[in-house]
């Protein structure tokens, strides 16, 4: 390292690292130096002129956010030759600024209102027309579509190019650019294509002034009639910090609120749009119980009387064996605990499981390896991905920026192995395609080779990207692993496993295995997943055999994620009694004997445990609007109460005093930081290498069967986000993707309705047809409830094969 | 008129000048030659720096000195980037040297590039020269066919290849960083300095950028020493120097003359005096952008030094003439029109204040200006030079700011009479 460069700002003297910026050294002697198009996170341009300082020996004014420092500069922020020219470039942003804050949704919140208040001239001198960017002439306020969600208007904006560095740089996408020259230089879409990138709500957040404005929350309210709630996002296991800004008992948007370690400033569109799923038209505020085959509306106690009633009888008669519990990865971690307590404890059931997705639950061992290796920030050191079914730009997307930025800046390798193509914004990757199911073959090709053993040739694989992993492995680089949902459904889990592990030694590399769903690190973290015995499959084969009466479902769906709907849906009809805690009257729910609403952030807090296993506090609004909403140890309190063993938890404080009281090490929960707490999680122990046994690839029945796949998008991940509007306005429909050969083959156009069966069921979908998958395969993306893809898989096979016709 | 050897014109109307042949039996490609077999790059460098070379572009940087600031042992490759983006309003000299005598342009650019040791040259043209194009093109065929251009030059291991690329057709991009960004594939935009390019240009690799004119000198002082050439014109201001006549001149053309030559003698001597027997009003000595010249002011000679004391620049010696039928209101409106035009919208003075000076101006001419506007003017000026990120800002400034006030008169009168000056009318330049 160079030695530290000192040099004085307005007669103060300073150290600083050199490279640094002459405004982050004046940051460090408390010296604001006024900036628009600055940021730290982006590539200086050094575009507005706002920051320009006088450094003593240089002819010019220079501008501090692109002048790095130099050994015993001098530099002036306040003198009298700085003021003219900051007054002078805040007149020139004005000239052509339209000043209709009035009407504008950053007024109050806006850095060029602030600085022309801090720094500008009272008055303007330009007497002359604006330059205006007439959009339609209809339109009364210049606005512009430039996709669903973002709207421009070209007549606020004062160039400082964040949004299209955020594009450019952070996503890696080129829909934003640079239209005209001088007075009419302006920002626009390229080839009228809709900008709606995975972070397109970021240049929103981050414009200085209100010519990027989101759809969802223009001309709704004022800024300063918000208030906000501390909270983390709940949808993906990233655990972003944001605020949720709210007035009245409605959510008007989430904005970050960042944290360097996590997300950096940045959120991805699922996250920041979602907002509007809290105050979504059909959302469940009051409880419903069965009265003859209708669930009617009743008050809270009302519900609450039947359950407790209920349980207080199996209490009486000793039959907690015949109650189970299903929860889901995305509740909070004291939910969870208090589910597993409760029926533990006050029940005495072992019927607990939290994941309804999977006909074949992932085995305890296996649980304990899942979450990512190191911290999150480690990301941008590693120097080369091997990501292996998995897609984190759409799993994880913030965490997926610094893939990016290792592969953009760091020059970092990013190898896609899967059986369809993956994409990373424009950055360089290469995709290593394979048929599926085949994940373990091909690590097992890259292990072999590290080990100078000849490959088998089961499949074949594009030598170039083998020889290059292998040419890197051997290198020393810092190999990282990845692998994420398709892991968790895979037809061969245990021989993928062994092969990544062995693959991680070899190449002495790091593993992660990234789960899709919030707090699912939080709830194994904890232990609460059920062990093999009492998981949901099992739970549902003993409610088919009648050893299960009761079953309370809290916050999943299992009707809409179990992969067998129609054994799903059968058996549950079997149960005396469901009761079922959901936001939604989703399928599920209509089943049950008693519904009661499911909170969601904000109307409660809590804590969830990211991938890196930080444990993360979010807290409810302050303003209770729907009294009968209450998180799943809500309710469990009041029935507790009910049943005459004493109200057991008032607050989720209470239930983190007992887990930091119960568990070991965790004695930090009592306390929690608002920062977050990064807990230590993964146990090296567990990831000895374990032989490697794949089982046979599967083949095509015939010529005219497909093999099943589902991928999600960014925007739409599932029956939850379905009751966005903002989300379904940006996603797009259901699709199945299918090879040119076969589309030719069967007869199937661009565009086409097609029917997707299996023998007894089929949904209707568009086809899209794309070499992006493998010949005989067929990949659903945007699967909706209204054709649910799991009607057609069976909970005995682990591969889906349909056919595919053309309507 | 004294008489004195030309050196970049000696040859220019010569029958086939441009053609390989005729260049070689002129003495061609023999400076190149002679540079590869008998010196080292650090000599031709020095050679360069004691003929006194200056950048003919407009700033006038000593060209040899540019070179020495190169880092050394970066591993970096090392480019030479040709600055044949001429755009500047009443300059016409490079494109005169690229299209009658385009292998003198090739044979400096080889030299140079053999002295900063750059495998390949760019030359930057700008777009609307397609003869010129054409001409460098051919050229660089004809001089790879006679092993010039291309691999192991002479023998020598030397490699250097020279590849033209065409603009398109902006000002800003004739700025270096802006030529760079545009020969990467960008949009013409110009980068913030430090880095400077010698550290850090094209591609991020060290580069030097150089003007035709700059390079066409090159042969000639290869071939008849460093002496020789700093005997040619003022001590600081050595060599000669294309000027280029326009406007309201009887020989309108491009001649070249001794550094330190006076005005009064390019105007009247060579140029045949002003058009139509008219009084001369004002000069602009340097191309747009530089202050205007008042008629009384002739005496001064034609250098980088001199021009300065006169409060005027060299600028790239586009010598502009002004006669007393020209509304200075309208020439300087003319002149905003086109920055304003050519701004190229990245940083806020100069897309601003180019486009507030011009809609002020044209309010002025067309009767609606009123007094406290001058005010207003002098100070968008001063708010605009020296804030931005790349000259052109600072080239808007000079027509306005000089033309309010040297004929303040002339503005007030449009102001208070919604009109010309009575005598003066509005041609455009032509």
């Amino acid at each position: 390292m160079a030695d530290n460069i000192t040099l004085t700002i307005d007669g103060k003297m300073v150290e600083v690292p050199p490279g640094t910026l002459i405004v982050e050294a004046a940051q460090r002697l408390g010296i604001t130096i006024p900036t628009f198009c600055y940021d730290e996170r982006l590539r200086s341009v050094g575009a507005c002129r706002m920051c320009l300082v006088e450094v003593e020996k240089m002819p010019k004014l220079v501008a501090s956010c692109a002048t790095p420092v130099a050994p015993s500069m001098v530099v002036h922020t306040k003198n009298d030759r700085v003021i003219k020219a900051r007054e002078g470039v805040l007149e020139f942003l004005l000239i052509n600024h339209p000043l209709d804050c009035p009407t504008c949704d950053k007024g109050g919140e806006c850095p060029l209102q602030d600085l022309t208040y801090a720094h500008g001239p009272a008055v303007s001198r330009y007497r002359e027309n604006k330059i205006r960017f007439i959009e339609d002439i209809n339109q009364k306020f210049d606005d512009k579509p430039l996709g669903p969600e973002i709207i421009l208007n070209r007549n606020r904006c004062i160039m400082c190019y964040k949004c299209v560095r955020i594009v450019r740089d952070l996503a890696g996408e080129a829909d934003l650019g640079v239209f005209k020259r001088g007075a009419f230089t302006n920002i626009s879409n390229l080839n009228e294509v809709a900008y709606a990138d995975e972070f397109s709500g970021n240049t929103v957040e981050y414009c200085p002034v209100g010519a990027l404005l989101s759809r969802s929350y223009r001309y709704s309210i004022r800024e300063w009639l918000l208030k906000k709630a501390t909270s983390v996002c709940n949808l993906c296991p990233v655990g972003c910090n944001m605020n949720v800004e709210w007035s009245a008992g409605r959510v008007y948007r989430h904005m970050s609120r960042r944290n360097r370690e996590v997300d950096d400033g940045w959120l991805c569109d699922r996250g920041r749009y979602g907002f509007d799923i809290f105050s979504a038209a059909d959302r469940l505020f009051k409880p419903h119980i069965r009265r003859g085959s209708t669930l009617e509306p009743c008050g809270f106690d009302e519900a609450l009387i039947v359950v407790s009633k209920h349980l207080r009888k199996i209490i009486d008669q000793n039959l907690g064996m015949q109650v189970a519990a299903v929860g889901s990865p995305t509740l909070s971690n004291e939910e969870a605990y208090a589910i597993r307590h409760f029926f533990d404890d006050v029940i005495k059931t072992p019927e607990i499981d939290f994941q309804t997705d999977m006909a074949h639950p992932v085995e305890s061992g296996i649980i304990d390896l899942v979450g990512l290796d190191g911290a999150i920030r480690d990301l941008e050191r590693d120097t080369v991905f091997v990501i292996v079914g998995a897609d984190p730009a759409v799993e994880q997307p913030v965490a997926t920026l610094l893939i990016k930025k290792a592969v953009s800046i760091r020059n970092a390798r990013a190898i896609f192995i899967g059986s369809y193509d993956k994409r990373l914004g424009h950055f360089p990757i290469t995709n290593i395609r394979i048929p599926y199911g085949a994940e373990g073959h091909a690590l097992e090709h890259i292990s072999n080779r590290l080990e100078n053993k000849a490959a088998s040739d089961d499949i074949r694989l594009n030598e170039e990207a083998l020889n290059e992993i292998e040419e890197l492995a051997r290198k020393g680089e810092r190999v990282h692993i990845i692998a994420g949902r398709n892991f968790f459904n895979h037809p061969d889990r245990a021989g993928f496993l062994a092969a990544m592990l062995r693959l991680r030694k070899l190449a002495n590399a790091r593993l992660s295995i990234l789960p899709p769903q919030s707090n699912f690190i939080g709830v194994s973290h904890f232990g609460l997943f059920g062990d093999v015995d009492h998981s949901f499959n099992k739970i549902l084969e003993r409610i088919d055999s009648g050893e299960i009466k009761t079953l309370f479902v809290f916050g999943s769906n299992p009707v809409d994620e179990f992969p067998d709907r129609k054994f799903v849906l059968d058996t549950l009809k079997k149960l005396e009694f469901l009761v079922v805690v959901a936001p939604f009257m989703h399928p599920t729910a209509s089943l049950a004997g008693a519904v009661f609403p499911q909170a969601m952030l904000p109307d409660y807090g809590g804590t969830f445990t990211n991938i890196e296993g930080r444990i993360q506090l979010f807290e409810p609004m302050s303003d209770r609007p729907h009294v009968a909403v209450r998180p799943a140890w809500g309710i469990l309190g009041e029935i507790a109460d009910l049943i005459n063993l004493g109200r057991i938890w008032y607050h989720d404080r209470e239930i983190r005093d007992e887990i930091a009281r119960q568990l070991k090490g965790m004695a930090v929960l009592a306390h929690m930081p608002s920062d977050g707490f990064l807990f230590p999680f993964r146990s090296q122990e567990e990831l000895e290498t374990r032989p490697v046994n794949l089982k046979t690839l599967p083949a095509r029945k015939n010529e005219h069967s497909y093999i099943l796949q589902f991928a999600q998008s960014v925007h739409h991940q599932g029956w939850l986000t379905e009751k966005s509007n903002n989300l379904m306005r940006i996603s797009g429909r259901e699709a199945i993707l299918i090879h040119p050969e076969d589309a030719a083959r069967d007869g199937i156009v661009e565009n086409q309705a097609v029917t997707v069966s299996n023998s007894d069921e089929s949904i209707t979908v568009t086809a899209r047809i794309t070499t992006h998958v493998n010949r005989g395969e067929a990949l659903l993306v945007n699967s909706f409830t209204g054709q649910p893809a799991n009607k057609l898989m069976s909970r005995d096979s682990s591969i889906t094969y349909v056919s595919v016709k053309g309507i | 008129m004294a008489e004195f050897e030309k050196i970049l014109f000696k040859y220019i109307d010569f029958p086939e000048q441009d053609r390989i042949d005729t260049y070689m039996k002129n003495g061609g490609y023999a400076a190149f030659r002679k540079a590869v077999t008998t010196m080292t790059p650090e000599e031709v460098t020095d050679v360069v720096i004691k003929s006194g070379l200056r950048g003919r572009g407009g700033a006038g940087f000593p060209a040899g000195r540019k070179w020495s600031f190169l880092p050394k042992g970066t591993g970096k490759p090392v480019y030479l980037t040709v600055n044949a983006d001429e755009s500047e309003p009443g300059t016409f000299k490079d494109r005169e040297l690229m299209e009658k005598d385009p292998h003198m342009v090739i044979e400096g650019t080889l030299i140079a590039a053999y002295a900063i040791k750059c495998k390949i040259a760019f030359i930057y043209i700008r777009g609307e020269f397609t003869f010129a194009a054409r001409q460098l093109t051919r050229a660089i065929e004809e001089a790879r066919a006679k092993g010039f251009v291309g691999k192991n030059i002479s023998g020598k291991g030397i490699d250097i290849d020279i590849v033209v690329h065409r603009g398109g057709g902006a000002y800003i991009c004739g700025e270096e960083t802006a030529l760079l960004t545009s020969l990467e594939g960008g949009m013409g935009y110009p980068r913030v300095k430090p880095p400077f390019p010698a550290v850090a240009g094209l591609y991020g690799c060290p580069t030097i950028i150089n003007n035709v004119e700059t390079l066409a000198n090159l042969p000639h002082i290869i071939n008849r020493g460093a002496e020789w050439f700093a005997s040619i014109g003022t001590p600081k201001s050595t060599g000669t120097k294309i000027f280029c006549l326009s406007g309201h001149i009887n020989k309108p053309g491009n001649y070249e003359l001794p550094m330190g030559v006076p005005l009064r003698e390019v105007l009247y001597d060579y140029g045949g005096g002003i058009k139509d027997g008219h009084n001369l009003k004002a000069v602009i000595p340097g191309g747009s952008s530089v202050p205007v010249l008042t008629a009384d002011k002739i005496d001064v000679h034609m250098d980088f030094e001199s021009l300065a004391e006169a409060g005027s620049m060299l600028g790239s010696a586009g010598v502009i003439v002004i006669d007393e039928t020209m509304c200075m209101v309208r020439a300087a409106l003319n002149l905003a029109q086109f920055y304003q035009h050519e701004s190229c919208g990245q940083c806020t003075p100069c897309r601003q204040g180019t486009y507030w000076m011009l809609v002020i101006l044209n309010r002025i001419e067309h009767g609606e200006g009123r007094m406290e506007d001058l005010d207003t003017l002098l100070d968008i000026c001063d708010n605009i030079e020296g804030n931005t990120i790349c000259p052109l800002g600072d080239a808007a400034v000079p027509s306005v700011r000089s033309t309010i006030k040297q004929f303040r008169d002339e503005y007030e009168y449009h102001i208070t009479n919604k009109a010309c000056l009575p005598g003066t009318t509005a041609p455009r330049f032509e």
